[in-house]
C-alpha cells in the first residue's frame, strides 16, 4: 500500500422512496424500483462479480437505504418484478421480430433481450429474488463496504425541532442494517447530505463513525480545516466527517461538461414506450393507457438537437474506457499536487447516486468497471479505499466543527423548505411531538408481547410517521413531477397517524383497519420502531455481541469434531 | 335497566353459561356507585365457581347482534369487569363493541365493513391543531423560515390581565433575537428587530442581518405605545456560515478504532502568587479542558474556549494580582495561548506562559509526537509562526 500517493473513495448511494401499493394491480410509481433493479442494481452486481472473478482488488462505498433495502426484501414486490421483468422479455421478443428488417434495431433489440434474460436468471436464480444478500456478499469479501442511512431518508436539519425524531430516525436506520447485514455499520450516509451541528451527538451515540458531506460542510468548518476536503475532520464527538469532492463530481455530474452527456452514450428520453403505436405497445406499459418508460432505447444522444442517430453499443463502449482513463488521469495529476501541499495521503471522496448509474446513465456500471479495473491494473499513483480503512491507517486527525450543509441546490436546505413543500413541516413537527407522547405514555406495552393491540398500533404509528418524513416528498413537491403522488402520500401517512393517535388516547382502536394497514406499511416490521422516541432510550449493541459469540461457540465445536 | 338485562340470557339455557351470565347479571346490575365496593368479592365468587372470564367472553360473542345491541348496558359492565381484572398502569380506552356489532348488521351474512366516513386518503390535513406555538427552520444563511399558530384562547387569556382597548389595537409580531455566543435566554440577547405580519399569515421567511449567528424568535401583540406581549417562544436556531471561519488554530485528536475507548482533551495551568519580597508558590492546581469544555466551545452555545479557560482561571485565583508559571513550552505555543485569552485579562496585569502540557490535544502519546516532530508539516509551520513572532 505505501507506494500509492493517494487514495480514492468512490461511494455510491442507492435510495428509493417507499412505494408499495398491494390495493392495487397496477401502481405507475413502483415502476421507479422495477427499473433500477433491472438497469442499476443487477447490473452493478455483474460488475462486482466480473471484479471479483478477474481478481482485481478493487474499494467501493455504498450506502443502501432501509427503504430501498426493505423494498427488495419484500416478497410482494419481488413477485410483482418478476411479473414486469416478465412482460419486459416479452416485449423484447417481439422486438426481435418487429425490427427483423433493420439490422442496427435488431442487434439492439438482441442486447436488450439478452440483458434481461440474465438480470431475470441473476434475480431469480442466483439470488433467490433476494438481492440484498449479493451486496452482503460483497461486503463480507471485503470489497463492498455498506453503510448505514438514516431510517425513511428523513432531511435531518429540518426535523431537527424534535430531538426524538432525528434520533429515531438514526437509529432505526442502524438498527436494520444491523439486522439486514449482520454487523453494525461503520458509517452513515446523511440523507441529502444534510447536516447541523449536534447531529454527531445522535451519531456518537449510534455507534457511528463516519459520515460525508458536501464540500462546503468541511470549507465552512470551525476552525479552518488544514487538508480542505482531501482528509477527514473529527467533529468534538470524535465522529469524522468525509467532504466532497468537487472536481470528481463536477466531472460526472455536471449535466454540461459531465460524461453522461457525451453524444456517443445512450439517449435516456426517446424510449420505445412513448414512441411506438399505441396497439402495440399497449400491453406493456400502465393498463390505463399511461404511457410509461420500458427501458428498451435505440438512440443515442447525438446532439443539442432533435435529430438522433441509431446508438452503437461498441462505440458507447469505447468511450467509457475513455472516460475512465480521462477520470484516473485527473485524479492521479489531482493528488500529484495534493502531495506538494499535504504531509499524508489525501482521500479524494467521490460521492454519486447509485441510480445516476445504469438507470441515468446506461453506461455508468461500464465506467466503474474499467476504473476499477485501470485503477488496480495501469497505474501506481491511486488506490481505491473505504473510509474506515483511511481512518484506521490515519486515526488523529483535526478536529473542526462542520458547518450546516446540504448537498442540493444551493447546498443549504432551501431545497426542502420553500413555497411548494414549507406547508408540511407543520403537521411533521406536530406529528413528531405526539409521537413521543404516546410512546411516553404507553410505554409499558412496549414491554409486551407482539400481539398486544396497544404495541401494535404504537408501532404502526412510528411507522407512519417515518414514512411520513421522508425527504422524498418534500423533493417531488419542489421538482414538480408526479407532485399529486407526494401529496397524496403525505395527506395518508398524516392522516393514518392522527388516526391511531386518537384511537388511543380517546376510543378503540380499529383492529380491521390497523391489520390492513399493517400489511400495506409493513416496512421495518419487524423493529419495535416506537421505542425509538422514548425519552430514555439508548441503543445497546450488547445482545447482537452475545449472538454473535453463540454463534461462533457453535462453529468451534464442529470444526473440533472434524479434527479428531 | 333490569328489564334489558333480562332479554340477554333467555337465548341460552341451563349449564354453566347460564351460570355465567347470572353471575355477571349480578355484578353489573348494582347501582354505579355500590358497584365498586362489591366488585372484588363477586368476581373472586364467579372464579370460585370455575367460570373464566374468557368463558364469558365466548358466551358474550354467541349472543344474536340484535341481543348484542339490546344489551348495551350489560357489554359496559362487562368491559369494565374485565378492566378490573387486568388493574393496568394507564388504563386504555374502552374497547366498545358499539362499532363492531354495527359493522356485523349492515353486512347482513357477509363479513364487510360498511364504513360511512370517505377513506382516509382524502382527508385534507387539519388547518389547525388549537395551540399556540412558533417554530423556526433554517433556510439558508440569510433566511429563516417560521410558522405559527396562535389559539383564540391564548388572545383570551391575554385579554383578561390587559385593558380591552390596548389589546384591540395591538398587531400580531415576530420579535428576533439574536442570542449569538449567549446562553439562551431573550434577556441576554445583543439585539433584536421586529416584523409586523397579518393577523391571517401562519408563516414567514425572515431576512437575516447576519449570517453565522443564533436567533430565537418570540410571537406576540405589540401595542402602538411599544409594549410586547409573548405569545410563544421558538426553538433556537443556529444560522451557519456563509464563507471560512475566522480561527485558524489546529486541534488534533485521536480516535482509535475502537469505540469504547474515550477522548481526553486536556490542559493544565499551575500558578503562583507573587509576593513583594519573594516569588512563592502559593499552590498548583490543574484545570483540565475536559472533553465537555471542547464540546461546549464549539456548540457555540458557550462563548468560547477562551472564556472558559479565563472562568476557571478566574475560579481560582478570585481577584487580584497573580503570576501564572508553566513549566517548557515554546513561544508559538504561548501566543497562542495568549490570543484564546480575553483583552481584560491583559488590564488586570496577569502574565500567563504556555507549556507544552497545557496545549495538548488528542490522546496524549501521539498529539505529543505531533508537536515535538512527528509531523514536518506541523513543525515548519510552528517554526515559520514563531519566526514571526520575533
Amino acid at each position: 500500500m505505501t507506494k500509492f500517493k493517494g487514495y480514492f473513495c468512490l461511494l455510491l448511494h442507492a435510495h428509493l422512496p417507499f412505494v408499495r401499493h398491494p390495493e392495487e394491480e397496477y401502481f405507475l410509481e413502483e415502476n421507479w424500483l422495477y427499473e433500477t433493479i433491472t438497469e442499476t442494481y443487477i447490473p452493478l452486481i455483474e460488475v462486482f462479480e466480473r471484479l471479483i472473478k478477474n481478481k482485481v482488488n478493487f474499494r467501493i462505498t455504498m450506502s443502501l437505504t432501509p427503504t430501498l433495502v426493505s423494498m427488495l426484501t419484500d416478497q410482494f414486490l419481488q413477485d410483482r418484478y418478476l411479473r414486469h421483468i416478465n412482460k419486459l422479455i416479452e416485449l423484447a421478443q417481439k422486438e426481435i421480430e418487429r425490427t427483423a428488417h433493420q439490422s442496427h434495431f435488431h442487434d439492439l433489440a438482441l442486447m436488450y433481450h439478452c440483458r434481461l434474460q440474465k438480470a431475470k436468471e441473476l434475480f431469480a436464480g442466483k439470488y433467490k429474488r433476494n438481492i440484498i444478500s449479493a451486496f452482503k456478499n460483497f461486503q463480507d469479501m471485503g470489497y463492498l463496504e455498506i453503510i448505514a442511512c438514516c431510517a425513511t431518508h428523513g432531511f435531518l436539519p429540518l426535523l431537527s425541532v424534535n430531538h426524538s425524531d432525528v434520533r429515531a430516525q438514526i437509529n432505526i436506520g442502524v438498527e436494520y442494517y444491523t439486522k439486514t447485514f449482520g454487523r453494525p455499520p461503520r458509517g452513515i450516509w446523511l440523507p441529502e447530505c444534510g447536516y447541523y451541528p449536534g447531529i454527531d451527538k445522535f451519531l456518537k451515540e449510534a455507534g457511528i463513525r463516519y459520515f460525508f458531506l458536501d464540500s462546503h460542510g468541511i470549507l465552512n468548518a470551525d476552525p479552518v480545516p488544514r487538508y480542505s476536503v482531501y482528509a477527514p475532520i473529527y467533529c468534538p464527538t470524535g465522529v469524522a466527517a468525509f467532504g466532497r469532492d468537487w472536481e470528481s463530481s463536477k466531472q460526472v455530474w455536471s449535466s454540461k461538461e459531465g460524461y453522461p452527456g457525451d453524444p456517443d452514450y445512450r439517449e435516456y428520453y426517446k424510449d420505445i414506450g412513448h414512441e411506438l403505436d399505441y396497439e402495440y405497445i399497449k400491453p406493456y406499459i400502465h393498463p390505463c393507457g399511461i404511457r410509461i418508460n420500458t427501458g428498451l432505447k435505440y438512440w443515442r444522444i447525438t446532439g443539442k438537437g432533435p435529430g438522433k442517430e441509431v446508438y452503437a453499443p461498441d462505440r458507447a463502449k469505447n468511450k467509457a474506457e475513455m472516460h475512465a482513463e480521462n477520470f484516473i488521469f485527473s485524479r492521479q495529476k489531482q493528488i500529484e499536487n495534493l502531495n506538494t501541499h499535504m504531509d499524508r495521503r489525501p482521500i479524494i471522496t467521490a460521492p454519486y447516486d447509485a441510480e445516476l448509474f445504469g438507470h441515468w446513465w446506461f453506461e455508468g456500471p461500464m465506467w466503474i468497471e474499467f476504473l476499477a479495473k485501470k485503477i488496480f491494473y495501469d497505474q501506481d499513483t491511486i488506490s481505491m479505499i473505504t473510509p474506515s480503512e483511511y481512518l484506521h491507517e490515519y486515526s488523529t486527525n483535526q478536529m473542526s466543527l462542520p458547518s450546516a450543509s446540504s448537498w442540493g441546490y444551493k447546498g443549504y436546505n432551501e431545497f426542502w423548505v420553500e413555497g411548494s413543500n414549507d406547508w408540511l413541516y407543520r403537521h411533521l413537527h406536530k406529528a413528531g411531538e405526539r409521537m413521543k407522547e404516546l410512546a411516553g405514555k404507553f410505554r409499558g406495552y412496549l414491554e409486551k408481547s407482539n400481539k398486544s393491540i396497544y404495541k401494535r398500533a404504537l408501532n404502526q404509528a412510528a411507522r407512519e410517521l417515518l414514512l411520513a418524513q421522508a425527504s422524498d416528498w418534500a423533493f417531488i413537491m419542489r421538482t414538480g413531477t408526479t407532485v399529486s403522488y407526494a401529496h397524496k402520500r403525505i395527506k395518508l401517512h398524516i392522516n393514518r397517524f392522527t388516526k391511531i393517535y386518537d384511537d388511543m388516547l380517546k376510543g378503540p382502536v380499529d383492529r380491521e383497519w390497523l391489520k390492513g394497514i399493517e400489511s400495506k406499511d409493513n416496512i421495518f416490521s419487524s423493529l419495535d420502531c416506537a421505542k425509538y422516541y422514548l425519552e430514555e432510550f439508548c441503543p445497546n449493541f450488547s445482545q447482537f455481541k452475545k449472538k454473535k459469540n453463540r454463534k461462533f461457540k457453535a462453529t468451534g465445536r464442529k470444526t473440533l469434531r472434524i479434527r479428531q | 335497566m333490569t328489564k334489558k338485562i333480562k332479554t340477554a340470557p333467555r337465548t341460552y339455557k341451563g349449564g354453566r353459561e347460564a351460570k355465567a351470565i347470572s353471575a355477571g347479571r349480578k355484578l353489573f346490575s348494582k347501582h354505579p356507585k355500590e358497584r365498586s365496593k362489591t366488585n372484588k368479592i363477586k368476581l373472586g365468587k364467579v372464579r370460585g365457581s370455575k367460570v373464566k372470564k374468557i368463558r364469558v367472553k365466548k358466551i358474550l360473542k354467541k349472543i344474536s347482534p340484535v341481543a348484542v345491541k339490546k344489551n348495551k348496558a350489560f357489554n359496559r359492565g362487562m368491559k369494565k369487569g374485565a378492566l378490573f381484572l387486568k388493574s393496568r398502569k394507564f388504563k386504555p380506552a374502552k374497547r366498545s363493541v358499539k362499532r363492531k356489532a354495527k359493522s356485523i348488521l349492515n353486512s347482513a351474512g357477509q363479513k364487510v365493513i360498511v364504513d360511512k366516513k370517505p377513506p382516509l386518503e382524502d382527508h385534507e390535513l387539519p388547518l389547525t391543531y388549537n395551540i399556540t406555538n412558533i417554530k423556526l427552520l433554517v433556510k439558508d444563511p440569510f433566511w429563516i423560515y417560521a410558522y405559527w399558530e396562535i389559539s383564540a384562547s391564548s388572545i383570551e387569556s391575554l385579554r383578561k390581565n390587559t385593558a380591552k382597548e390596548d389589546i384591540g389595537k395591538a398587531k400580531i409580531t415576530l420579535r428576533i433575537y439574536d442570542v449569538t455566543l449567549r446562553e439562551i435566554n431573550v434577556n441576554n440577547a445583543d439585539s433584536y428587530f421586529d416584523i409586523e405580519v397579518s393577523q391571517y399569515t401562519g408563516n414567514w421567511y425572515i431576512k437575516l442581518r447576519s449570517d453565522c449567528a443564533c436567533y430565537i424568535v418570540d410571537i406576540g401583540l405589540k401595542l402602538p405605545e411599544g409594549r410586547f406581549f409573548t405569545l410563544a417562544r421558538s426553538n433556537y436556531v443556529q444560522i451557519p456560515p456563509r464563507g471560512y471561519s475566522g480561527r485558524t488554530e489546529q486541534i488534533w485528536m485521536e480516535v482509535p478504532d475502537k469505540n469504547s475507548e474515550p477522548i481526553h482533551t486536556m490542559a493544565r495551568l499551575c500558578y503562583y502568587e507573587r509576593s513583594k519580597v519573594k516569588p512563592q508558590i502559593k499552590a498548583i492546581k490543574t484545570v483540565d479542558i475536559t472533553e465537555e469544555d471542547i464540546k461546549h466551545y464549539y456548540s457555540n452555545l458557550n462563548s468560547s474556549l477562551k472564556d472558559i479557560i479565563a472562568s476557571r482561571i478566574s475560579g481560582i485565583c478570585g481577584t487580584g494580582e497573580y503570576l501564572f508559571f508553566l513549566e517548557g513550552g515554546s513561544d508559538w505555543e504561548r501566543e497562542k495561548l495568549f490570543s484564546w485569552l480575553p483583552e481584560d485579562f491583559f488590564m488586570r496585569r496577569i502574565r500567563l506562559e504556555a507549556s507544552q502540557e497545557l496545549v495538548i490535544f488528542g490522546q496524549r502519546e501521539t498529539a505529543a509526537d505531533i508537536f515535538s516532530g512527528g509531523s514536518d508539516f506541523l513543525q515548519n509551520k510552528a517554526k515559520k509562526n514563531i519566526s514571526g513572532l520575533t
